[in-house]
């Protein structure tokens, strides 16, 4: 009895200290791990932030030919630029929202504001966040009959929206936002006029902008250039003219206010 | 329980950070903004006798219809200082029957180039769309098609109930038609060859079969026509099809269909040995192919999805990367790619006629082009891609109806008539 009573104390104690050093190595090593691949892939990566690339998707269904052609669709276009209301509201509110934003973007972004969130906790409100679906007549309450056309002529020359969505999209996780995301290219190409001696000469530069809460721009500026100025600011001001955007989904606000987006003109 | 803490922030942290990503798209192919360009008054220098300023007025409305067609790209009369502002001189003089033009193209002021035209007698036109092609090379670095034919099959020699269907060749605007073949037979799918001198076409042939009774087996061959040579050669006269010849970009092979193996397959033929190659290899049908100014990619029409659908291949391969592009369509048909590659128009059947569409290659940004405008058949992309000539077909009774070609830009607005009674016109075609 004795003899195995202090064989057990002596496990205990030996096991108790062994595994706490384990733990405390394991913990350690995962972490040298952890900030290896952080360092190195900065490093590897030109840009510090994480990019990730939207290419359109192609919705398949079986749905009928287009109904409209092409001169009849640019003739419904008209109206919508003839009140022009939507440009004009947007100077006046812009800097007003441009501050608000800010504020709301730090508060997304977690970081820093809240460091003693748990993992358990985070993900638990990560997860919830996905399931939140959005409500999708946002777009159009704001925007109301403009913002209703508008779509309606993007989407005139698609296929509809189908039932399956087929193609390289890498953030399937966030329909939402990759919806939004995805109706911006065909905005802005309808303002984008290129004469065709730029044309011609296959240039490409990118632009990095912001969008607020309620479609507006809050920065805009070329993130790599072509090498020729008017080409870039060709392309500048087919962004900023394109503004305001359809209000995006709540779920998506945060992200294109703290991050924004990047346009290639014309690929990526 | 800190270092956990500790360890469990700095996790979460970096979760954080990676969590949204910078969203990239691409925005595509930009819209045209239109060049601006204003012709001056021709300044003659000396004087010109009445002959002469016939001609100087023929060439100058020739000019300027020529840049009509192009509508959508430029904006013709009026006069600003932005960077795309071009500005065309003309001085003329006197030249025997005819003149002698000199054009000088300036861009914000400054002279850019300089190009002249001796247009006279039954060189005028030919002269005129030449002038008219190097200012536009001038202003746009690019061809035109000003100086482009067109190749099409007319069934206007047809007398009584033998219908005989013969090919023509027209200038791009429409103008100076002649005929080209007498077989008294009918022609089908014609194609011209890069550099304009060779016309392949389909003919339905009458072979004698041996037969004691003197029995005739028809046959669909494919001929050449030389346009120098005045000669005609058959390049493939295989038992079954042989049609639907499309040239590649150097003019040196054709794609065609044959149907010797037994069902239609689409082959590649080198002019100059014959030889033979198997493009698509499948048991659907597979016909008319086009293919695109590098080669790399081939559209044609398939069966193999049970209907009609149009597919985009690598054609230097055999079944190399065979793609599906389009998904809806009651009966897709004569699918036909743009010279970069980048769209293919076809023709489908929507409410009792035909109707034309354009579709991206990657089977994106679906766009109708036509709509009550008669039923509109067999489109072809002009050798620049801004232009797509088409069939036009109209009903007038029962048994009379009207068939001609229009030519349209690439959006779809109807630029006008090319043919006007000239029978029934078919398979309006150019250099691709």
């Amino acid at each position: 009895m004795d003899v195995l009573e202090r064989d057990r104390q002596w496990l205990s104690d030996d096991f108790k200290s062994s595994f706490m050093l384990a733990v405390a190595l394991h913990i350690f090593l995962i972490m040298i791990a952890f900030i290896a691949g952080r360092v190195l892939g900065v490093v590897a990566g030109s840009d510090n932030s994480a990019v990730e690339i939207l290419s359109a998707s192609v919705r398949v269904d079986v749905v009928g030919m287009p109904k409209l052609t092409i001169e009849e669709l640019r003739q419904m276009e008209l109206p919508s630029e003839a009140p022009q209301e939507k440009p004009v509201q947007a100077e006046a509110t812009k800097v007003e929202e441009a501050k608000d934003v800010i504020k709301e973007g730090d508060l997304v972004i977690p970081d820093e504001s809240k460091p003693k969130k748990s993992l358990s906790s985070f993900l638990q409100d990560y997860s919830s966040q996905k399931v939140k679906t959005a409500p999708k007549d946002k777009k159009g309450e704001k925007g109301g009959k403009v913002a209703g056309l508008d779509s309606l002529i993007i989407e005139g020359n698609r296929l509809s929206k189908g039932t399956a969505l087929v193609g390289n999209t890498s953030d399937i996780a966030d329909p939402v936002y990759v919806g939004y995301v995805q109706t911006i290219p065909e905005i802005v190409r309808q303002n984008w006029r290129v004469p065709g001696f730029l044309k011609d000469q296959n240039l490409k530069c990118k632009i990095h902008f912001w969008i607020g809460p309620r479609g507006e721009i809050l920065k805009a500026s070329v993130r790599e250039s072509s090498g020729n100025t008017e080409y870039d600011n060709i392309a500048l001001e087919a962004v900023k003219a394109s503004a305001p955007f359809a209000p995006p989904p709540v779920e998506a606000a945060p992200r294109l206010g703290s991050r924004g987006l990047v346009l290639g003109f014309p690929l990526i | 329980m800190k270092w956990f803490a500790l360890i469990l922030c700095l996790l979460t942290f970096s979760v954080h950070a990676e969590d949204a990503p910078v969203t990239m798209l691409s925005v595509g192919e930009a819209l045209d903004a239109k060049d601006q360009v204003t012709f001056g008054q021709p300044r003659i220098s000396g004087s010109l006798n009445a002959a002469q300023q016939k001609v100087l007025d023929e060439v100058m409305s020739l000019i300027q219809n020529d840049f009509a067609f192009y509508k959508h790209r430029f904006e013709i009369g009026t006069t600003g200082s932005t960077s795309g502002y071009y500005m065309v001189a003309f001085t003329v003089s006197g030249a025997g029957t005819g003149v002698e033009i000199t054009a000088e193209v300036s861009k914000a002021g400054k002279l850019i180039g300089k190009d002249s035209a001796s247009p006279q007698g039954t060189k005028l036109r030919d002269e005129g769309h030449k002038l008219s092609d190097s200012i536009y090379r001038r202003i746009t670095g690019k061809a035109s098609i000003f100086r482009e034919k067109i190749v099409f099959v007319s069934d206007r020699s047809t007398t009584g109930r033998d219908t005989r269907k013969e090919l023509y060749i027209m200038d791009f605007d429409g103008r100076r038609v002649e005929r080209l073949t007498f077989f008294n037979s009918t022609i089908i799918s014609p194609a011209i060859s890069p550099d304009n001198r060779n016309i392949i076409f389909s003919l339905i042939q009458s072979h004698k079969t041996g037969d004691r009774r003197g029995k005739e087996n028809k046959n669909i061959d494919l001929k050449v026509y030389d346009r120098e040579t005045r000669k005609f050669t058959t390049v493939s006269g295989h038992p079954g099809v042989n049609s639907g010849a499309a040239y590649s970009a150097d003019g040196k092979s054709i794609y065609f269909t044959l149907t010797t193996s037994g069902n239609a397959d689409i082959y590649e033929m080198d002019l100059a040995t014959k030889r033979l190659r198997k493009v698509t290899n499948h048991y659907a049908e597979d016909v008319d192919p086009t293919v695109t100014s590098d080669g790399a990619s081939m559209s044609f029409l398939s069966s193999r999805a049970g209907r009609a659908h149009i597919y985009i291949m690598d054609p230097r391969g055999t079944e190399k990367n065979v793609r599906r592009v389009s998904f809806v369509g009651q009966f897709n048909a004569s699918p036909r790619y743009s010279p970069d590659g980048k769209n293919i128009v076809f023709t489908s059947w929507v409410d009792n006629g035909f109707d034309l569409y354009r579709i991206d290659a990657q089977g994106n940004n679906l766009a109708r082009l036509t709509k009550d405008f008669g039923s509109n058949e067999e489109p072809w992309w002009s050798p620049d891609g801004e232009f797509i000539i088409f069939t036009s077909q109209r009903v007038l009774s029962r048994t009379k109806a009207t068939q001609d070609i229009y030519i349209m830009n690439r959006d779809g607005e109807i630029l006008g008539k090319l043919t006007q009674d000239f029978g029934r016109t078919y398979t309006p075609r150019w250099t691709n």
